[in-house]
């Protein structure tokens, strides 16, 4: 046999037979593939701020204005955490395949993928969620999961928080088409097509029908249809429906009010199917597994009283819960949570009868599943006395145990306390406490408001001693307080400061703070401090200054600061002419004449109930003040401000009330056009080529409305997004109240095609190619005005009329001819000449 | 042979398309590059599946921030593998390092000897049946340029003709026929070297 053969009959064995590929998993694919897709839509292309000078200023602020459309996403430093973001009054959001937190604007919109993502909006900020005809509101101060089911299109929303709006934009319900469902513990609602809203309320999801069609299906298999204008709860695997009136006793129970105030808690990560018998292993999220067994040594039977918190590490020694919910029982009499983002982690167990069990840390794996074995010990009751420092008993001073606390550092006051499954005692009249205890050592900590906090001596607890003598001494109350001001000595207002007390010596390091803000006068105190050892700082800065300092049993110590400037807080108040707030509605602050992305030229806020807006460390400079309604679909400029270069710049605005609306229409299909852009340019004359004033997308039925617009003069231009059709332009429009909206209707656009060659025919790449309409504006028809390496240029979406084409190559003369465009393709060839 | 200072301009020519939005040329790159790649690195971490899915996926991503870089030098198949190394380097970092003895005892000089000589002597049946055997193709296969691997296994594990993958490539028979003939000796020459080696892959 030849070489040749045998090479090729071991081959035949090797690759034929013996190899196995490596197979992919689908899911791991189609979300790296999404995400990919995801990453390249965001790719900054060219930087418009090196466009050639040839563009006009139209061109340039159509570009600026759709750059302030488009997501304008920066990718969060590292180090970034989500309360970090979040402080900053903007959107944390991340994909479940990687557990980096991004950061987003609230008032810009956030494009779904594929992917499953974690969104959380802050406390005064909702975001909104698109895709094709589906939109979704989330609140301020929410906590969502979106992802796409795996099988279909439709669009999951799992809200832990908050609350949350989604609308479904097709005139009747359109069956087999993809869906948008809020999912909860107790089942799912589907919205066929219409408005639905939901919010969590305690332990329920509070859901109500506005407008259109709607389904909810139960976990027991039962599914109806909610009526329009019907509201009702989810909760314990029912739905109650709220009659209007009457009082329902269901609703009074699912409403417990004597559940603690601390435990404002929602049942969270758990399956992210509800209903389905069998816990479905989501592929990238980790399943905990508990084989817990009770005091007794038998394996615990009821899931009802059981209880997991997931306390996820960030650095050691920080973590902080990530969530707590019920666990499912299964059939082998295991407890399994999924959904639980893979990280590493602290797991708590709580079970009435039993003391807070705690193990860890844990590893958990995307896909994977762990298997942690808890064994439930009888709690041992601790009881005790707290005392002021005169020594007489406190009434209504918190106790807890530092060793059972999950969150760290631990605040000082009790509202700002995460979710926790640890008890908190309160004590009586008698000054009296008791708490339900683990074996093993416990310091105890008491708070009280009137005083500073006190700690326990180190506790050891364990089976047979009783411990019910226990004193907690609160101390008096320490104060830190100081100035910051500016290089040049003024004060400086509204900045944040941390006082924090670090323990060492201890069962192990705690910390515990106190953040205040300074006044007008620049400053600022903590009071009710206990004595110790305190680090104040400033947080957020890039040059920290902590400064140390030791406080005894009320002392009094002065801390001062001084900043360098980094740039004004502009605030001030939003309102109609009429003197209503204009309430919950995205601004921002973008620098004069700025046409690139950087993050330094455009500034996010939201203004509040009342119309306030603020804006923090702005550099000086002039900028134009815009309103962003709807979410950022809507963008409006409504003013200018001039920030100087000191702290502080008040300006109220007053947002006019006249409108300018209209309707895009698709000439060819004779229909009206949805998502077509419409710009707002405000002129002093035909020859002027405008000044960009607003932007906005119009709707399914290619209507469109200018909410805010000044008594002026305006051009009107319609582009469709696809490059197919012409643009269309309406001149000297004014703000109308009655009159008939305006109409645009929006034609073929006709396919220039221009090839630009030497004298010996040789294509000239590189050449500059501009096309100037009958009005004298330059319009652009592609990124990159430019022949391509056969000299050739494709100029899609052209309006049929009047057209000067130019020419122009370096070390050629340039050329304009005249066009007579009309609708189909026109070639052009231009032969230069040196 | 590709002269050193060639330009691709085919692949410059996607890069420059995926750059300007394209997004169904972004969907064609994802979908050639994403299994060679994939089993490129499970060989090199091995076998791990997990780290495997975390590697591509970084080696994917930073591939997006970086497209700006390629310039064409080499194919894109080959500056997605150096990516990719970068990253299996830096995961094996933080594994504790194996001793070369440890390496060395786990080869067996018999099995070595047998496959080196793969294109001259018959494989017997028993070698055919090893894991190692499996392993080895399985590395060989992700190192070789991914129309090679294509056609080898177009050819062994779909039985192709040489005529029917001429006519799916849409090249000539003769064109095929000596693409099929480089692919076989490049899958030689590279299963005797990581058979000479033996747990040294590259």
């Amino acid at each position: 046999m030849s070489d040749r053969n045998v090479l090729d009959e071991n081959l035949a064995a090797l690759v034929g037979r013996v190899y196995v590929p490596v197979v992919l998993r689908p899911e791991y694919r189609a979300g790296l593939e999404a995400e990919f897709l995801a990453r390249i839509a965001t790719l900054p292309g060219e930087d418009v701020g090196s466009v050639p000078l040839r563009w006009t200023r139209v061109a340039a602020l159509v570009v600026a204005a759709a750059a302030l459309v488009l997501a304008v996403l920066w990718i969060a430093p590292d180090s970034s955490t989500r309360e970090e973001i979040l402080g900053r009054g903007n959107v944390a959001w991340r994909s479940l395949l990687r557990e980096k937190w991004r950061e987003q604007a609230p008032a810009v919109e956030l494009p779904l993928s594929r992917l499953p993502i974690e969104i959380e909006t802050p406390a005064r900020a909702g975001v909104a969620l698109e895709r094709g005809t589906q939109h979704a509101a989330l609140d301020p101060d929410s906590f969502a999961r979106v992802w796409e089911g795996h099988d279909s299109d439709d669009v999951d929303f799992f809200l832990e928080r908050g609350g949350i709006t989604i609308e479904w934009r097709a005139e009747t319900a359109v069956p087999n088409e993809a869906r948008w469902r809020i999912v909860a513990d107790s089942g799912r609602v589907l919205l066929e097509h219409g408005l639905l809203t939901a919010r969590v309320v305690g332990d329920a999801l509070e859901v109500e029908l506005v407008s259109g069609s709607a389904r909810v299906f139960l976990g027991s298999g039962e599914s109806f249809a909610l009526d329009v204008g019907e509201r009702g709860r989810l909760a314990d695997g029912r739905f109650v429906r709220d009659v209007p009136g009457e009082e329902s006793a269901e609703l009074a129970e699912l409403q417990d009010p004597a559940s603690p105030s601390v435990r404002n808690v929602v049942d969270a990560e758990v399956e992210m199917k509800p209903g389905v018998p069998e816990l479905e292993r989501d592929p990238l999220t980790a399943t905990v597994v508990l084989a817990i067994t009770g005091s007794d040594g038998a394996p615990l039977a009821a899931a009802d009283t059981v209880r997991v918190a997931t306390l996820l590490i960030t650095d050691l020694p920080n973590y902080e819960t990530s969530g707590i919910a019920r666990p499912k029982l299964r059939p082998d009499g295991t407890f399994a949570l999924g959904g639980v983002a893979p990280g590493r982690y602290w797991i708590d167990v709580e079970e009435p009868e039993h003391a807070l069990w705690r193990g860890g840390p844990y590893t958990l794996e995307p896909g994977a599943e762990k298997t942690i074995t808890v064994a439930l010990e009888g709690s041992r009751t601790v009881s005790g006395v707290v005392v002021d420092p005169a020594g007489e008993p406190v009434t209504g001073a918190w106790v807890v145990s530092e060793h059972e606390m999950p969150q760290q550092p631990i605040a000082m006051v009790r509202e700002q306390l995460s979710p926790l499954l640890a008890g908190i005692a309160e004590t009586d009249d008698a000054g009296r406490f008791s708490l339900e205890l683990s074996s093993g050592e416990h310091i105890l900590r008491a708070s009280h408001g009137d005083h500073a906090a006190g700690w326990s001596e180190t506790l050891t607890i364990s089976a047979g001693i009783t411990i019910d003598d226990v004193r907690i001494a609160l101390t008096r109350g320490g104060r830190i307080h100081g100035r910051v001001e500016r290089e040049d000595g003024s004060p400086w207002e509204g900045v944040d400061l941390i006082a924090s007390h670090v323990e060492y010596g201890r069962m192990q390091q705690q910390m515990s703070y106190s953040a205040t803000t300074t006044d007008a006068f620049g400053e600022y105190a903590v009071s009710g401090l206990p004595p110790g050892h305190y680090a104040v700082f400033i947080p957020g800065v890039d040059n920290l200054e902590m400064k140390f300092l030791d406080l005894r049993p009320g002392g009094d110590v002065e801390v001062d600061f001084t900043r360098s400037f980094t740039g004004a807080r502009v605030f001030g108040r939003l309102t109609t002419p009429g003197g209503a707030p204009v309430a919950r509605t995205g601004v921002s602050l973008n620098l004069k004449g700025a046409t690139s992305r950087q993050q330094d030229d455009h500034h996010f806020s939201y203004s509040d109930e009342d119309g306030r807006y603020e804006f923090r460390e702005i550099p000086p400079g002039d900028y134009e003040f815009f309103v962003t309604p709807d979410q950022g679909m809507t963008v409006l400029k409504v003013g200018w401000i001039e920030v100087p270069d000191w702290v502080a710049v008040e300006r109220d605005l007053e947002i006019p009330a006249a409108s300018i609306e209209g309707r895009v229409w698709d000439g060819v299909l004779g229909v009206p056009m949805a998502r077509a852009v419409v710009v707002l340019l405000a002129i002093t004359g035909p020859e002027d080529s405008g000044e960009f004033v607003g932007r906005i997308f119009t709707d399914q039925e290619g209507r469109f409305r200018f909410p805010h617009v000044q008594r002026d003069h305006y051009r009107v231009v319609a582009i469709a997004q696809s490059a197919v059709r012409g643009f269309e332009t309406v001149e000297d429009v004014l703000p109308r109240q009655d009159d008939e909206p305006l109409e645009l209707v929006l034609f073929e656009g006709a396919v220039v095609l221009t090839t630009v060659v030497d004298e010996a025919g040789n294509p000239i790449a590189g050449a500059g190619v501009s096309f100037t309409d009958e009005v004298g504006l330059v319009i652009p028809f592609s990124e990159l005005e430019l022949t391509d390496a056969r000299g050739a240029h494709v100029a899609n979406g052209v309006r049929p009329g009047a057209w000067r084409l130019r020419v122009a190559a370096e070390g050629y003369a340039p050329q304009e001819r005249l066009l007579d465009v009309t609708e189909g393709t026109l070639e052009v060839k231009f032969e230069l000449s040196r | 042979m590709v002269e050193p200072n060639t330009i691709r301009l085919d692949e410059i020519r996607i890069r420059d398309r995926i750059l300007s939005g394209d997004r169904e040329e972004a969907e064609r790159f994802f979908g050639r590059h994403l299994d060679p790649l994939f089993e490129f690195v499970h060989y090199r971490v091995g076998g791990n599946r997990a780290v495997t899915e975390d590697v591509v996926q970084d080696t994917m991503l930073v591939a997006v921030e970086r497209f700006e870089t390629f310039d064409g030098r080499s194919t894109l198949h080959t500056w997605l593998c150096g990516i990719a190394k970068n990253k299996i380097r830096a995961h094996r970092r933080k594994k504790r390092a194996v001793a070369l003895e440890d390496v060395l005892a786990e080869t067996d000089p018999e099995i070595d000897t047998i496959l080196t000589a793969i294109d001259s002597e018959p494989l017997p049946e028993w070698i055919l049946e090893r894991r190692e055997t499996r392993e080895l193709v399985g590395a060989t296969l992700s190192s070789l340029p991914p129309d090679y691997r294509r056609t080898l296994v177009q050819k062994y594990v779909d039985g192709m003709s040489v005529s029917e993958i001429a006519e799916s490539e849409g090249k000539g028979e003769k064109a095929a026929e000596s693409k099929l003939h480089r692919s076989r000796l490049a899958f030689a020459r590279v299963f005797q070297l990581l058979a000479g080696r033996r747990g040294g892959v590259e």
